[in-house]
């Protein structure tokens, strides 16, 4: 039973135990706990610049980006940060005045405040340049369109590398119920760098990205390298992972 | 009375005959007094062509005129006689209102753009340029000779000239929010307040140019969309998601226009974004305190150009598909911070981009042959060709193959950020127009002078220019703008003087503009959608035509009121502060910032619409207007809307004798009179459905109405005849009754003159009207408080006060400190009758149908299908013809018989004695009869019971309520009620068939009972 849970735990943990933690220290309760998670804005505002900064320098490195794109890159990463943290200063003042508990004892006011928050919130979380960000966006007028073959190229070898670092991760999880051989732990690891692979969308779902792409190899194939015990509990834990969302293929 | 004085007026106002007529219709209903006040029809009035904006906010629609004095502006804002002069450093602008009619004159290949240093300009054909100096022919001014060292470049010229909107008008804007926190006037929007929108469909062109002058105060931060969809929902997409209403959501990121400028902390953006791609530009540093911005939009070709006022072009071209929709509307956002926008100019855009250049290369841009490194350096006026002149040579070249070249080599002094080729350091940079000289005059055609304005000479503006030390003379009808550029009219609370006025001219000028922004007495004249504050002086003239002259306070002369137009004075206090982003508040508080509109609303009073076509501003606060209140003071309000602080000595059938301050008169007759107020009472204390009742006539009553209504401290009414009142008791007719009453007790007592009827007294008697003995122009409407005004016809003013005659109340004075508002025109009346809010108007009770011949067949009778059949009958208490209460709910446990009717209906009769034989068949203890009359007097009652000779127990429904409660709306009506206290049957009409029925059901109700 614990080990068949440990999916989900994580997923709670992510939503629930993190926000709790916190929620006692802060002035605006709402906001702290389901938008700052625990940080001030000028601690997040600085991660978030310093996430920027390292963003436009690989760019930069990798694409052999010239000045003039650099401080583009640079301007629209500045213009995500604000704007994230106007929205924050918003619903600071539409939320201030919430009694968290009074609201956790109403669920239907509870309801209501998910979709104020909730955009911001995944904003945060998904990575505050990724899709739909004034940096993703404005890639396309900054760039040649020779830097964006080798940009989309490059990406997606980011990618595939990321997936193969999740799925060894994960395996290692994984592990914890059954053990594999190397051989095994290879010969899985070879079946995912052959299979088709999603797409990435939200930063925040990096984590599962492993789980996802384990659920989606062919059974038979796996059933050919795994042993009927090892074969069940793998089945047991991923199976549930083929309908999670955040992924395109 | 009226009806003599009003020929009078027939005789002097010819043309106000229809006018006339119509009030005296309106005089019979409303009153008499309120005919004197003017009646002259609107006259047909010019457009006004220019907007006078001055440094106090003020904001005059009318004319711009040739100066009469040098530094003046002279100008004729409509609503007023006479033209006022003003110190040209206490105007902030002069925009001229774009009209369909006039369209600019082709522009010609021929036409150059000639740059001058300090952003000055020069559209027209060359004539000669030689070492000293460059000849230009202009459209408006003839020719003009600029000396040569002011001379930066010659350009083709690229200026399209049409102007689609050059005036901010209040009405085109809509704050999808209601938030009123923005303040909208022809010179200006402003708010200083965040988390609000605003937005206008303005019909953009495709290719559309946008001037913008933008002002900010603390950390700014707005966004203003460009060519957003006119379809753009109201709130932002995320409210669709079932937000509690109330939440303002984060706006930002949600694009749905075609270009935007933002604030990014201290930088200024200018973005596309669509929901997959973006394209962005810096604009520079938020450094000062200003920008100035111009925008060029081709939605069709997907182009957004902005131009910084150091000349630098920022282009986003994205596919024009970025955006879906109707891209026609403007928004402006403000998230923080105090924004003014000063200059929403948008004009028709030919699609030719400003070129970009920089003076210091010294470079020539040709049309075929590409650039040169050259100087313009003369004209051959003979073979139309130009002279460059590079390194030591000098080579012609055709006049049409120039496309812009350096005269002089030496950057422009106010624009240092041309130097600068990055795109992040170019700044927005702070308005740096001139201040060497303190005006700057814009044609139509595109050149902008800088200069002082000079005393016409020849019915022209004229604009003596410090660059060309020469008058450029411009027609009027070729201004297009003339801004200010002195300190003083950029910011009221930081004035400072113009350099061409005197220092002690523009000291008082700042004194006037701060006197003016502060004084919570100073008024504010309102004519159409002019704004002017100032005060009522005297009129001085030798002869003078009206009592009443407005003085602007930033005017150096006064003007008659224009008693044509419609016009009202208000006092400042009422009015919005004007919002200066150097001090602004940041508050959700509507009232924190009112809007700017008709007094009406401001205070809450009347439902007028709203005035000038400004937003609707939010109520003034109630402290406010209870200053202002009767208070303790008894009032005497008259049918007119008169009112007048009064010592009330009697009351009788005649009239009110009283003494007043305010007027010498002591007596008014009893028809002129409205209502005595003692006492305000502070709030309503009776619910809409009981003042319905209170105002309700039973028809038996028709002829003969109570005339009175008494208003007790405690907040009772009372309805009768007032037969007398002193000092110290009232006495009233109630229904025959006498009742006296100690006059502390009474609050208020109401004429009761407007009902929806007429009495036969009425219909024979001859309204006595009084007389207006003067001129009808001029006779105004003074506002003094809640539900307290006095029409006037001023005779002068002196020491604050307006001496004059009221048609009431004969000679009287009104303080001008006490006035809350002053109408003038052709609607005051109208604005006089909006400000009465409680008026009480009798209504006749509702006409019972009587069932007629048709319900003696019992064919209408249906005693089963009525809707109140199976519920519990309505509850009451009645009052019996003995004078004992009867209480429906205590007669529980027998069947009720309710027999609905009045002596005037025929069936009712005939039924009714029928209906008592017919109880006499059931037991009396468990069967009870209970007639219910409507509406009529016992007297009426006792005489038909008695020529009936029967003797049921009578219920008196005196103001027909039960009857309604039963749906009794033809009688008779007969209903039994079982002993649960449910309606079993309901019988409409009488007759043998209809009896039977009512037989029947009741020995089945007894049938059911006893089982």
């Amino acid at each position: 039973m614990k080990r068949y849970a440990f999916v989900t735990t994580i997923l709670l943990a992510c939503f629930l135990c993190a926000p709790r933690a916190f929620s006692q220290q802060a002035n605006n309760q709402i906001l702290q706990s389901y938008v700052l998670q625990g940080k001030d804005t000028t601690r997040l505002q600085q991660e978030l610049t310093n996430k920027s900064k390292v963003l436009v320098e690989a760019c930069s490195e990798a694409l052999q980006l010239d000045e003039g794109q650099i401080e583009q890159l640079r301007f629209a990463c500045r213009g995500d940060i604000v704007r994230v943290m106007q929205e924050i200063s918003e619903l600071d003042i539409h939320t201030r005045h919430i009694d968290m508990q009074e609201m956790g004892r109403n669920q239907e006011e509870m309801q209501k405040i998910w979709p104020l928050v909730m955009p911001t919130r995944s904003k945060i979380d998904e990575g505050l340049h990724s899709k739909g960000s004034l940096f993703e966006k404005s890639l396309k007028s900054i760039l040649s369109a020779e830097q964006q073959v080798s940009f989309e190229k490059q990406n997606q070898e980011k990618q595939a590398r990321l997936i193969v670092a999740t799925t060894k991760l994960t395996l290692l999880e994984f592990e914890k119920q059954v053990p594999l051989t190397a051989d095994q732990r290879n010969r899985i690891i070879k079946l995912v760098e052959e299979s088709r692979k999603p797409k990435l969308v939200s930063e925040g779902m990096a984590y599962y990205l492993g789980i996802v792409v384990l659920s989606k190899l062919p059974e038979e194939k796996v059933r050919e390298i795994l042993n009927e015990e090892q074969f069940k509990t793998f089945k047991r834990t991923f199976q549930n992972a083929q309908r999670f969302g955040g992924f395109e293929w | 009375m009226v009806v003599k004085n009003s020929r009078i007026c027939e005789a002097k106002l010819a043309r106000c005959i229809q006018s006339f007529l119509l009030l005296k219709v309106t005089s019979f209903v409303f009153g008499c007094v309120i005919l004197s006040l003017p009646t002259v029809a609107q006259t047909e009035t010019t457009e006004p062509t220019h907007v006078l904006s001055l440094a106090d906010g003020s904001i005059g629609y009318g004319k711009l005129l040739p100066n009469s004095a040098d530094g003046q502006v002279t100008f004729s804002v409509d609503g007023f006689v006479t033209p006022f002069n003003f110190s040209q450093s206490s105007v902030r602008s002069i925009r001229k209102i774009p009209s369909e009619s006039e369209k600019p004159a082709k522009i010609e290949n021929t036409v150059w753009l000639f740059r001058l240093k300090d952003r000055q300009q020069i559209v027209g054909e060359i004539k000669a340029l030689s070492a000293d100096s460059v000849v230009v022919l202009t459209s408006h001014s003839g020719e003009m000779t600029i000396p040569r060292d002011q001379l930066l470049r010659i350009e083709r010229n690229s200026q399209s000239g049409e102007l689609v909107k050059g005036v901010i008008r209040a009405d085109e804007w809509k704050d999808p929010n209601d938030t009123k926190l923005w303040k909208i006037n022809a010179s200006r929007i402003s708010t200083s307040s965040s988390g609000v929108r605003l937005f206008a469909d303005y019909s953009l062109p495709v290719r559309s140019e946008i001037r913008l002058s933008l002002r900010w105060t603390r950390k700014p931060n707005f966004a203003i969309n460009l060519g957003v969809d006119t379809k753009t929902p109201a709130n932002d997409a995320r409210n669709q998601w079932g937000v509690p209403a109330g939440h303002k959501l984060p706006t930002v990121g949600k694009k749905r226009s075609f270009a935007s400028i933002e604030t990014w902390a201290d930088e200024l953006a200018f973005l596309r974004e669509s929901e997959d791609s973006s394209m962005i530009k810096n604009l520079g540093q938020l450094t000062g305190n200003s920008c100035d911005l111009t925008l060029f939009l081709d939605i069709k070709a997907g182009l957004a150009v902005a131009q910084t006022s150091n000349g630098q072009l920022h282009k986003l071209t994205v596919p024009s598909n970025l955006i879906a929709g109707k891209l026609q509307a403007l928004e402006i956002q403000n998230f923080g911070g105090g924004i003014s926008i000063e200059n929403f100019e948008i004009c028709k855009w030919n699609g030719q981009l400003p070129i970009e250049f920089a003076e210091k290369t010294g470079l020539v841009k040709r049309n075929k042959e590409g650039d040169v490194q050259a100087v313009v350096d003369g004209w051959d006026a003979e073979s139309k060709n130009w002279i460059l002149k590079t390194d030591g040579e000098s080579i012609q070249l055709p006049e049409n193959e120039l496309v812009v070249g350096t005269v002089s080599i030496e950057a422009s002094k106010e624009s240092p950020a041309a130097e600068t080729t990055n795109e992040a350091s170019s700044a927005a940079t702070v308005n740096e127009a001139s201040t060497a000289a303190s005006v700057s005059v814009m044609t139509a055609d595109g050149t902008r002078l800088h200069g002082s304005i000079m005393k016409s000479t020849n019915g022209a503006i004229e604009v003596k220019s410090p660059t060309t030390n020469s008058i450029v003379t411009v027609p009027v009808s070729e201004v297009r703008e003339i801004m200010v550029a002195s300190a003083l009219a950029a910011s009221p609370a930081t004035a400072a003087p113009a350099s061409s006025t005197s220092p002690a001219a523009a000291e008082t000028a700042k004194e006037s503009v701060k006197e003016s922004t502060t004084d919570e007495k100073a008024l504010v004249a309102t004519t159409g959608l002019s704004e002017l504050r100032g005060t009522l002086v005297a009129d001085m003239s030798e002869a003078p035509t009206t009592a009443l002259v407005w003085k602007p306070l930033l005017a150096l002369n006064a003007s008659e009121l224009d008693y044509e137009r419609s016009g009202e004075i208000v006092s400042a206090k009422f009015l919005p502060k004007e919002i200066e982003p150097t001090e602004p508040k940041a508050s959700s508080n509507p009232q924190a910032q009112p809007q700017a509109g008709g007094f009406l609303q401001l205070f809450g009073i009347a439902g007028g619409a709203p005035v000038n076509g400004q937003a609707k501003p939010a109520k003034k606060k109630a402290s406010d207007v209870a200053s202002k209140d009767t208070g303790s003071s008894p009032q005497i309000r008259f049918r007119s809307g008169d009112s007048a602080p009064a010592k009330i000595l009697l009351i009788n059938e005649s009239g009110v004798r009283f003494e007043s301050e305010r007027t010498s008169t002591t007596f008014a007759p009893d028809s002129t009179i409205d209502q005595i107020v003692f006492r305000t009472l502070k709030k309503e204390t009776i619910t809409p459905e009981q003042r319905k009742r209170l105002l309700t006539v039973p028809r038996a009553q028709q002829n003969d109405p109570p005339t009175h209504l008494l208003i007790s401290t405690a907040g009772d009414f009372l309805r009768g005849r007032l037969l007398e009142a002193n000092q110290q008791r009232a006495s009233i007719d109630v229904r025959g009754e006498i009742l006296e009453f100690p006059i502390e007790e009474i609050a208020e007592i109401v004429w009761l003159y407007n009902r929806d009827w007429k009495t036969p007294r009425e219909k024979t008697e001859t309204v006595v009207e009084t007389k207006p003995e003067s001129n009808l122009k001029t006779t105004v409407y003074a506002v003094l408080g809640k539900e307290q005004g006095m029409a006037i016809l001023p005779k002068s003013v002196v020491n604050g006060e307006i001496l004059g005659k009221s048609e009431l109340l004969g000679d009287s004075q009104i303080k001008i400190s006490d006035l809350l508002a002053l109408y003038w025109g052709p609607n005051t009346s109208e604005k006089a009758r909006a400000l009465r809010s409680q008026i009480y108007s009798l209504t006749l009770a509702q006409q019972p149908r009587d069932t007629g011949d048709e319900s003696g067949s019992g064919a209408n009778s249906g005693s089963n299908a009525h809707p109140l059949v199976g519920k519990p009958a309505p509850e009451f208490t009645l009052k019996s013809l003995g004078g004992e209460s009867v209480q429906l709910k205590k007669l529980g446990g027998q069947i009720i018989v309710l027999d609905f009717w009045a002596s005037w209906c025929g069936p009712c009769m005939q039924t009714m004695p029928q209906l008592e034989q017919l109880m006499g068949e059931f037991d009396q203890t468990r069967v009870k009869l209970l007639a219910i009359n409507i509406q009529e007097p016992k007297t009426k009652i006792e005489l038909a019971l008695k020529r009936l000779n029967i003797a049921p127990e009578v219920l008196l429904d005196v103001d027909g309520e039960i009857a309604t409660a039963y749906s009794a709306n033809a009688i008779p009506q007969t209903v039994i009620i079982d002993p649960s206290g449910t309606v079993s049957h309901v019988f409409v009409g009488g007759g043998n068939q209809v009896l039977n029925q009512i037989r029947q059901a009741l020995k089945d109700q007894l049938e059911a009972t006893r089982n």
